[in-house]
Formats: structure tokens, C-alpha cells, sequence
């Protein structure tokens, strides 16, 4: 992804942006095995400042979360669940 | 007297107390001197570990000194005018330190609040100090309540790991620097750490124990028990910090009135998880874990082996608490606080922040697998009285192996398929369990079961756990730190 494309998503705003670079995330990494680093940087600026993941070395780390979490994302959506089984999330009035 | 008395269960405390043979004030003297020469380390806690503790355990972060000492002698005068509340009165405990106390630092384990003074009670610290109780620690933990990484070094043996998250309580509890403590379990932080230095250690069902002013790891997954060194005293500690509160939504109104007599065990279906008793590679160990069968065997009781289905619990359990975790300590990363996070749990850090980014689509596929789940556990343990699995296969391993995940990867089958553990499922379900130790492995490191039960029955699992008590005396065995010449 070219800086051209990473300030058309930030033009876009956070809201409208979060999940489209989170899908290009996802195909990344069924294509590549990876994340890149550029990907992940725009889901970082697109959730605020960048923080303590300036640093290389975290950063790094936050990349291999996302790809942990992409994982388990797979898993997930994988694994049939009948329609009629709600989220285990209850509202209750007292 | 004073030798014994730091061993003694809170039932045989209770008693001394209650016929005026023993004084809460002396006894909470002897905890605090115990404390404060077997307990505190040559750094300052919250810490990352520590390679030198100067043999001390550092199991409490912060030692209630003078308070306890005024609530022991509110509680001596109570007592000697005949006002007694309850088996917990005059009683000294310590709590996992996510538990507010007001006018007491709460640090959550991080120096990011190593010094947080709440200026109110978490509700359980207020329930235990309306049943009597004496606050006399803030237990050591894991940093937020993660990573099986604690300061707190295990009295079996100082080189071998208590795990997390609730290892402070546990090791207080064992080396009899408390009387009872309280922990909290999100995926195993109580029954986990319990099992590696043989405490009795029970993880409610999910909203029984309000968690009003408690750090929060998972909404939907947090649960606050009792850490003791007997299972009868983990039901009397249970019974005072039950109950519904309208300050915890999740809390449900039921009562829970424990009965210390756990009647006959003849005719109680006991479901085994045989997979993970298969799972025990050491013969040694295996040996162990069969024995503690027997036991039950010999009582009536009658087994029948379980299988759970393949579901994957692993990446559910993952979901939740990223995404959880990441909502909970947003702020941490707002304002940039989360730099002073400790070293070990850093890529625990990085999975938050992930989760701020994750779809809720993924979140609430992750519940809706966790509500089939429920339903097909429910079906099941319908059926027995409770399950039973080794908590660990093995005793404690060494406290220089690689920082482990909240919840150990489950055994692997010789296929190379993952074996569904009763305490993953057992949490995911919102399920009771106690952890109590069944003996001890080759290298003298305590060994235990647990036994999980039906929601809203600890009765059953406490009943289990109390006649298997009575039968032997493995909870009776102390550790030899300090150790002696």
C-alpha cells in the first residue's frame, strides 16, 4: 500500500475506514502470511495517536497481534453455529 | 501456640476465637510478624520478576499493618461482649490486589498504579469486614491480572512457579501468612495458581460474587472466590461474599447457604474426563491421580467417563478477552500510560490493542459459539453430580520457563489433536470448580484435581471436596519454608 492510498483512507475517517483496512489486513494475510506494516500502520493512525508503537520494536509486536487476532478470526468464522443461537450477551431489567 | 496457629483453617481458628481461647488481635499479630520476615523481598512490589528475593516469597504488595490491628481489637471487644457475626469474625485475610480498599493502595499489579488509593470498598471487601474479617494484605499478582508471571515465589520450592494470576493469594494462604484470601478467575487464575502450591481454591459460578470495584479483565468472564487450605472453609468464606448486588448487574439473586457436613457421597454420579487423566504422561503422576479416584470410588460415588466436543474453545476464550481487555484499558493507551506496562506482558498489550481494531461481527460470533457451548454443557454435567480432571498433569514447573498465556495450551492427543480441558470449558460456561490437592509428583510439588460442577450447585463440588478431605490429609500438608536446618 503507497502513501497515496494511505491518505485516501485516512480522507475517509476512522469510522468508515476501520473495517475496509481490517479486510485488507485479513487478504494480506491469507495471501501472504503476514500482515504488513504498512496496513497496520493506518489501522494505528486511524485509532489515534500511534503512542508507545512509534517504537520499531513494539510495533512489531502489535503486527504479530493483529495477525493473532486475524487467526483466530478465521477459527472462528469457520466454525458453523445454527442461526438461532444468540450471543452468549444478555440485557436484562432488573 | 504461636507455631501452629498460622496453619490452622479458619473453621479451627473460628472456633479458639469463639470460646475466647484465642485473641484476634494475637492472632493477627502472629500473621503480620510471620509476614514480615518470610514475606518481603528486597525490592519493591509491583515489580517485573525478580532473579534475587533474598528468600522472601513477596507474596503481599501491600501489608495492612495498623488497620488490622484496630479492626482485631474492634473485633476482641465485639467478641468479648458476646456480639460474634460469624465463623470469619476476628479472622485475618488477604485479597488479591484488583480488589478495592478504601484508604489501602490498589495497585492492580502495575506500577502504572502503584499508587491508587481507592476511597471506597470493593463490595467483597465490605462484606467480609461487615462478617468480621480482618484486611490484612493486598495480595501480589499477575500485572492486570495476566500472564502466569507473579513476583510471588512458591513455598514448595523457591525455583518452581505459582503461576497467575492469583499466585500472592494462593502462596499466602499455603505458607500461612494469611488465614483465607480472595481471588479472581478469569480462565483460570484462581484453580491454576491453587494447583501449584495445593491450595483449596474455588471459582464460583459466574455471578455469584459481585465484582463491584474490582478491575475488570472480561465483563463477561471475571469471577472473585476464596483462596483457603481447606475446602469446608472455602464454603464459609463463599457463604459471606455471595450474593446479589445491584451494583454488579451479573450478580443473580440466589442464596447461597453453605452446610460444612457434606453428607454421603454413595450414589453420586461423577463424571470423569478421561482424556485428560490420559493426557497425564508420568507414570508417577498417573499413579497419583488414580489413587485420588479411588478415593471417591471407595465413598459410592460412581464415574462414568465424558467426552467434550471438538469446539474451539481456545480462540473463543482469545476473542473475548482482547476485545474485552482492549474496551477496559482503552484509556491506558489514550494517554499513553500503558508505556509503564511490565515487560512480560507486553505482547498481551499489543493483542488489546488489536482488539480495539477487531470487527464486532468476529466478537459476537466468539459469544454465539460461547452459547452453544453453554447449552451443550449444561446438557451434559446435567447429568452428574460434578467432573473431575487433573488440574495440572504436572507440579509446578520452574519459574525461569518461557512467560506461559493466562491459560496453558491445552494437552495434545498423539494425533496431534487438542484436547478440550474441563477448566476452559468450566469458564467459558460460567461454571463452579474447586481445586484441591491429591498428592504430590516425583519432586514433592503438590498434585491436584479439579472438580467442577453444576451452575449455581458449589454445594456438590464443595460436598465432593470436603468427604475427599475427610478421607485423606493431603490439604494438611504444609510446606517447608522457611526451610530448616
Amino acid at each position: 500500500m503507497d502513501s497515496s492510498r494511505r491518505e485516501f483512507w485516512m480522507t475517509i475517517g476512522a469510522a468508515a475506514a476501520v473495517p475496509l483496512v481490517w479486510r485488507e489486513a485479513e487478504a494480506q494475510l491469507e495471501q501472504t502470511g503476514e500482515v504488513s506494516a504498512e496496513t497496520v500502520r493506518i489501522l494505528l493512525d486511524l485509532q489515534g495517536s500511534r503512542g508507545i508503537y512509534e517504537n520499531p520494536e513494539r510495533f512489531e509486536e502489535l503486527r504479530a497481534a493483529v495477525a493473532r487476532i486475524i487467526r483466530s478470526h478465521q477459527t472462528l468464522r469457520s466454525f458453523q453455529v445454527p442461526s438461532d443461537v444468540p450471543p452468549a450477551l444478555v440485557f436484562r431489567r432488573g | 501456640m504461636a507455631d501452629d496457629l498460622h496453619f490452622l483453617t479458619v473453621q479451627e481458628l473460628s472456633r479458639l476465637i469463639a470460646t475466647k481461647k484465642l485473641s484476634p488481635v494475637e492472632l493477627t499479630r502472629v500473621y503480620i510478624e510471620r509476614a514480615e520476615t518470610l514475606d518481603r523481598p528486597p525490592f519493591p512490589l509491583p515489580n517485573e520478576p525478580q532473579q534475587n528475593h533474598g528468600s522472601k516469597l513477596a507474596s503481599i504488595i501491600t501489608l495492612v499493618r495498623d488497620q488490622a490491628l484496630e479492626q482485631a481489637r474492634i473485633a476482641e471487644r465485639e467478641i468479648g461482649s458476646g456480639k460474634i457475626r460469624g465463623p470469619l469474625h476476628g479472622i485475618p485475610y488477604g485479597v488479591k490486589d484488583l480488589l478495592d480498599s478504601k484508604g489501602v493502595r490498589t495497585t492492580w499489579g502495575s506500577r502504572i498504579f502503584a499508587d491508587r488509593i481507592p476511597d471506597a470498598d470493593s463490595a467483597v471487601v465490605e462484606k467480609l469486614n461487615a462478617a468480621g474479617g480482618i484486611l490484612m494484605a493486598k495480595m501480589a499478582m499477575a500485572e492486570f491480572a495476566g500472564g502466569n508471571t507473579s513476583s510471588a515465589l512458591n513455598p514448595w520450592k523457591l525455583d518452581r512457579s505459582s503461576m497467575g494470576s492469583s499466585s500472592g493469594t494462593v502462596v499466602g494462604a499455603v505458607a500461612g501468612l494469611i488465614a483465607y484470601g480472595i481471588g479472581s478467575e478469569t480462565g483460570g487464575s484462581i484453580v491454576l495458581p491453587a494447583a501449584t502450591v495445593g491450595a483449596s481454591g474455588l471459582r464460583p459460578t459466574f455471578g455469584r460474587v459481585s465484582r463491584f470495584r474490582c478491575m475488570p479483565l472480561s465483563w463477561c468472564l471475571d469471577k472473585l472466590g476464596p483462596v483457603a487450605r481447606s475446602a469446608v472453609d472455602c464454603g464459609l468464606i463463599l457463604e459471606a461474599i455471595a450474593g446479589h448486588d445491584l451494583r454488579d448487574p451479573s450478580t443473580a439473586d440466589r442464596v447461597f447457604k453453605f452446610r460444612p457436613d457434606p453428607g454421603k457421597i454413595a450414589g453420586r454420579k461423577i463424571a470423569i474426563h478421561r482424556t485428560e487423566f490420559d493426557a497425564v504422561q508420568l507414570p508417577h503422576n498417573r499413579a497419583v491421580f488414580d489413587a485420588a479416584l479411588d478415593v471417591f470410588k471407595r465413598m459410592g460415588a460412581v464415574f462414568e467417563d465424558v467426552t467434550f466436543p471438538d469446539r474451539p474453545y481456545g480462540a473463543v476464550f482469545a476473542n473475548i478477552t482482547n476485545v474485552e481487555g482492549g474496551a477496559i484499558f482503552r484509556d491506558l493507551f489514550e494517554d499513553k500510560r500503558i508505556d509503564g506496562m511490565f515487560r512480560y506482558n507486553w505482547s498481551r498489550r499489543a493483542d488489546w490493542l488489536a482488539g480495539t481494531m477487531a470487527p464486532a461481527s468476529d466478537y459476537l460470533k466468539a459469544q454465539r459459539i460461547r452459547q452453544m457451548v453453554v447449552t451443550e454443557t449444561d446438557a451434559l454435567m446435567s447429568k452428574y453430580t460434578a467432573i473431575v480432571a487433573p488440574t495440572s498433569a504436572t507440579g509446578a514447573p520452574p519459574r525461569e520457563a518461557p512467560v506461559q498465556p493466562p491459560i496453558p495450551p491445552p494437552p495434545r492427543q498423539p494425533a496431534g489433536r487438542t484436547i478440550p480441558r474441563v477448566n476452559n470449558i468450566a469458564n467459558l460456561s460460567g461454571l463452579p470448580g474447586i481445586n484441591i490437592p491429591v498428592g504430590f509428583d516425583a519432586e514433592d510439588m503438590p498434585l491436584c484435581v479439579q472438580i467442577v460442577g453444576n451452575a449455581w450447585d458449589e454445594q456438590s463440588v464443595l460436598d465432593l471436596a470436603m468427604a475427599f478431605q475427610k478421607e485423606t490429609d493431603w490439604h494438611k500438608r504444609r510446606p517447608p519454608f522457611p526451610y530448616r536446618a
